[in-house]
C-alpha cells in the first residue's frame, strides 16, 4: 500500500512540476496615447447666441486642462503622447481616407446647392452620402467641424419636410461634433431655433449620463489606423448635485465636472471613467493625477504581441499503419512480418510528461517457407507513461508500458514439408505446433516516437515499440519480442 | 513578431499517408515463393524409361521446399496406372530459387520402377515461347547412373491449384473406381 501510495505522489509531482506559467521577462513596451479634443458640453438652451461669463472661463479653462493632461501623460514612463495632428497627418496619409474626404465634401456641396433650391429630396440624399463617408473615413477627430455641418443641414432638411423628430436627432449630432458652435439669435425660424436648443439640452443631459462618446469600433479602428494603443477623451459636462440637508423645497444646481474617459484598443474597453468636480485647480490637478498613476500602472506590459494563451495540456490522437517483425521466431526460419494498422490517444499533461494508450490490430502473415502455416490476426492493447521533450516544429518522446495481446486464429507452425502439403494428420507429417484461438499475450513495450508539426494541430508521427512478452508460456518461448514500426497523422487538441 | 509554422494542404497529408501504407504494406509482403506449385502432366501419353509409364507430378512448393506425389499412368491412358506402382511420394527435395531448378527422388515401396530403386528427378521451370504454358523440362534416372544429356521429361501444367485428390497415394479413384 505504501508503494502504491508512494508511486501515485510521484507521479502527481511529476504532472505538477511544470504546471507553474512563467513570469515573463522583457522591455516595457511603450504605450502610445493620443488625447482628443476636450468638449465641453455644458451650455445650456439659453447660450445658444450668447456665452455667459461662467461658460467662457470654462472655455478657457478648457484648454489649459488638455495641455496639462498631455503634459502629464508625457512626463510619465513608456508613455507616448500622439499630438492631435500627428494623428490627423496619418490619417491624411493614406489615400482612401483623401478620397472620402473628397467625395464627402463634393457631397456636402451638391447637397447644399438642392438645399438652397428646396429640392430636399436630392438635399438630403447628397448629405446622407456625405454623412456616410465622414463615418467611413473616422473623420470625427479631424473633420468634425465639417460633420456639424451636414448634420446641421439635414437637421434643416428635416424641419423643412416638418420631421421635428429627425430634426432634433440631427442637431443633437451637430452639437456632439462642435459643442461651440454659435448662431445669430433670428437666422433661423424659432421653431429652428426652438429646435436647436431643445437638442442641444438633450445633448447635455445626454453627457451628464454619459452617452456621448464614440463607439468602441470607431475608436479601435481608429486606433489601428494611427498606431496608437490608448485614447484619452476629456470632457466637460454639467450635472445636477441634490442640495444637501435634504430638504424637499431646495432644488439641485448644476455643478461642472470635468470627466476622464480612456478607450484601450487592445482590449476594445473603456478602462477608465471618472469624474472629477471643478473645484479649485490644485484640487483638480491632483485628483486627475492620481487617476492617470492609477490607470498607468494598470496598463504597461511586456514587450511581446498579445496572444492567446497557451493550453495548459494536450492530447494527441493519431492513427497510423503499422508493421511489426518478430525477432524471436524459433520455429520459423524465416521471419514472420505483421502488416496493420493503430490508433493511439496521447495525453501530454505537461511538456515532459504523457501517458497513453494504444491500441493495434495486425495480421502476422506466413513466412517465406510458410513454417507459419496460416496468418494469425492479433489485437494488442497497450497502456503506459512516458517522457517527451517538445519544440515549435515537433517532439519526441520515449515511453514504456503494459500490453496485453490477444489472437483471434489459431497459430499453426512447422519446418516439415509434408506436414504443409498433406496436413497435419497425414502419417507423413511428423508435427505440428498448434495454439489454439484465443492466445494471450502479456508483456511490457517500450519505445521512442517523433511528432512534426504540420499545422492547425496536425502532425505526423513516427514510432519503434519492442515488446517482451513474458506470457503464455507456450507460445512466448518460440514467438516473442515484437518490433513494431508506426508512421502515421494525428491531430492535437489543446486543454485549457 | 513571432513565426507561424508552415501549414500543409489535407491533400498533401493524405498523399504522405497513402505513401506510408503502401510502402508499409509492400514491405510486409514476403509470401512463400510457389514456383512449381501444381499438376504437372508428361506433355505426351508416352511411356518414359526408366518410369515404365508416363508421369504426372503434382508438387506443392514452399519456399525451399516441395512435397507431393508424382502418379505413373500406363501408356496411352489418362485413368490407368501402372499396376506395380500407380503413385511414389516425393522426397529428398533441393529447390533452386534462383536456376529455377527442382529436384527431388521418388522409389516405388513394392517392386516396380526399375525393380524398386530410386529415381532422380531435375525438372527446369521453362515457358513456351509458342503457348505460354508453363513447363518443367528435365530428366528422370535411376540415382546412381549418368544424368542423360538429353531430357527426357517434358511437363506441362495443368492446374496450378491442388485439389485433395492431388494429395493422396494410393489414387483416389483407384480407391473408389
Amino acid at each position: 500500500m505504501s508503494l502504491l501510495t508512494s508511486t501515485f505522489v510521484g507521479l502527481c509531482l511529476l504532472v505538477t512540476a511544470d504546471a507553474h506559467a512563467e513570469i515573463p521577462q522583457g522591455q516595457w513596451r511603450t504605450v502610445r496615447v493620443g488625447v482628443l479634443p476636450l468638449r465641453s458640453y455644458s451650455r445650456a438652451p439659453e447660450d445658444l447666441f450668447t456665452e455667459r461669463a461662467e461658460l467662457r472661463l470654462l472655455r478657457e479653462r478648457a484648454g489649459a486642462w488638455q495641455r496639462w493632461i498631455e503634459e502629464s501623460l508625457s512626463a510619465r514612463d513608456q508613455l507616448e503622447v500622439v499630438p492631435a495632428q500627428e494623428v490627423s497627418h496619418r490619417l491624411r496619409q493614406r489615400q482612401t481616407y483623401r478620397d472620402k474626404l473628397a467625395v464627402a465634401q463634393e457631397r456636402f456641396a451638391l447637397g447644399l446647392q438642392h438645399y438652397r433650391r428646396l429640392e430636399l429630396g436630392p438635399a438630403l440624399t447628397n448629405l446622407d452620402r456625405a454623412r456616410e463617408l465622414y463615418s467611413e473615413a473616422k473623420a470625427f477627430i479631424t473633420e468634425s467641424t465639417s460633420m456639424a455641418d451636414v448634420a446641421l443641414y439635414r437637421g434643416l432638411v428635416f424641419m423643412e419636410q416638418g420631421d421635428l423628430h429627425r430634426a432634433h436627432i440631427s442637431f443633437r449630432e451637430m452639437w456632439q461634433l462642435d459643442p461651440r458652435r454659435r448662431f445669430d439669435q433670428g437666422y433661423y425660424t424659432a421653431a429652428t431655433e426652438a429646435a436647436m436648443g431643445s437638442a442641444l439640452l438633450d445633448l447635455t443631459s445626454l453627457a451628464s449620463s454619459g452617452a456621448t462618446l464614440p463607439s468602441r469600433e470607431a475608436l479601435y479602428s481608429l486606433a489601428r489606423t494611427t498606431g496608437t494603443d490608448i485614447w484619452v477623451i476629456p470632457s466637460l459636462i454639467r450635472t445636477l448635485k441634490e442640495p444637501s440637508g435634504g430638504s424637499a423645497s431646495k432644488t439641485g444646481s448644476l455643478i461642472a465636472e470635468l470627466r476622464l474617459v480612456i478607450f484601450d484598443a487592445s482590449t476594445r474597453t473603456f478602462s477608465l471613467d471618472e469624474r472629477v468636480p471643478l473645484r479649485d485647480e490644485a484640487w483638480v490637478m491632483e485628483r486627475l493625477d492620481r487617476l492617470l498613476s492609477s490607470w498607468q500602472c494598470c496598463v504597461l506590459t511586456v514587450d511581446e504581441p498579445i496572444k492567446a494563451r497557451e493550453p495548459s495540456s494536450a492530447i494527441y490522437v493519431d492513427i497510423a499503419p503499422t508493421y511489426g517483425l518478430f525477432l524471436k521466431h524459433d520455429r520459423t526460419r524465416a521471419s514472420v512480418h505483421s502488416p496493420g494498422g493503430s490508433v493511439a490517444v496521447m495525453w501530454e499533461a505537461t511538456p515532459s510528461f504523457l501517458l497513453f494508450a494504444q491500441a493495434n490490430h495486425v495480421a502476422s502473415l506466413p513466412d517465406r517457407n510458410r513454417d507459419l502455416l496460416e496468418a494469425f490476426v492479433t489485437s494488442r492493447f497497450t497502456v503506459g507513461a512516458g517522457l517527451g521533450a517538445s519544440s515549435r516544429r515537433g517532439s519526441v518522446f520515449a515511453r514504456a508500458g503494459l500490453e496485453m495481446a490477444v489472437t483471434l486464429s489459431d497459430i499453426e507452425m512447422t519446418n516439415d514439408v509434408d506436414c504443409k502439403h498433406f496436413g497435419s494428420d497425414h502419417p507423413r507429417c511428423n508435427g505440428v505446433f498448434t495454439l489454439p484461438s484465443s492466445g494471450a499475450w502479456l508483456g511490457l513495450s517500450f519505445g521512442v516516437g517523433a511528432r512534426w508539426l504540420l499545422g492547425r494541430g496536425w502532425y505526423l508521427q513516427g514510432a519503434t515499440d519492442l515488446t517482451s512478452y513474458i506470457l503464455t508460456r507456450e507460445l512466448v518461448a518460440d514467438l516473442n519480442f515484437p518490433l513494431t514500426f508506426t508512421a502515421g497523422v494525428g491531430r492535437r487538441f489543446g486543454i485549457h | 513578431m513571432s513565426k507561424r509554422l508552415p501549414t500543409y494542404r489535407p491533400g498533401a497529408i493524405a498523399g504522405v499517408l497513402l505513401a506510408l501504407i503502401v510502402a508499409g504494406t509492400s514491405y510486409g509482403c514476403d509470401s512463400p515463393s510457389n514456383m512449381f506449385t501444381g499438376r504437372w502432366e508428361h506433355e505426351t501419353r508416352e511411356a518414359v524409361s526408366p518410369l515404365g509409364g508416363w508421369p504426372a507430378v503434382a508438387i506443392g512448393h514452399y519456399g525451399h521446399e516441395v512435397a507431393g506425389v508424382t502418379y505413373l499412368h500406363e501408356q496411352g491412358s489418362l485413368i490407368s496406372y501402372l499396376p506395380a506402382c500407380p503413385c511414389v511420394w516425393i522426397d529428398h527435395y533441393r529447390v533452386d530459387l534462383g536456376e529455377e531448378v527442382v529436384q527431388f527422388t521418388t522409389r516405388c515401396e513394392a517392386g516396380g520402377d526399375a525393380l524398386g530403386q530410386t529415381l532422380h528427378w531435375r525438372l527446369e521451370f521453362q515457358v513456351d515461347e509458342e503457348t505460354g504454358d508453363d513447363l518443367l523440362v528435365g530428366t528422370v534416372a535411376p540415382e546412381f547412373e549418368e544424368t542423360p544429356v538429353e531430357p527426357n521429361l517434358r511437363l506441362i501444367r495443368t492446374g496450378d491449384q491442388l485439389t485433395e485428390a492431388d494429395k493422396q497415394c494410393p489414387p483416389e479413384d483407384l480407391v473408389n473406381p
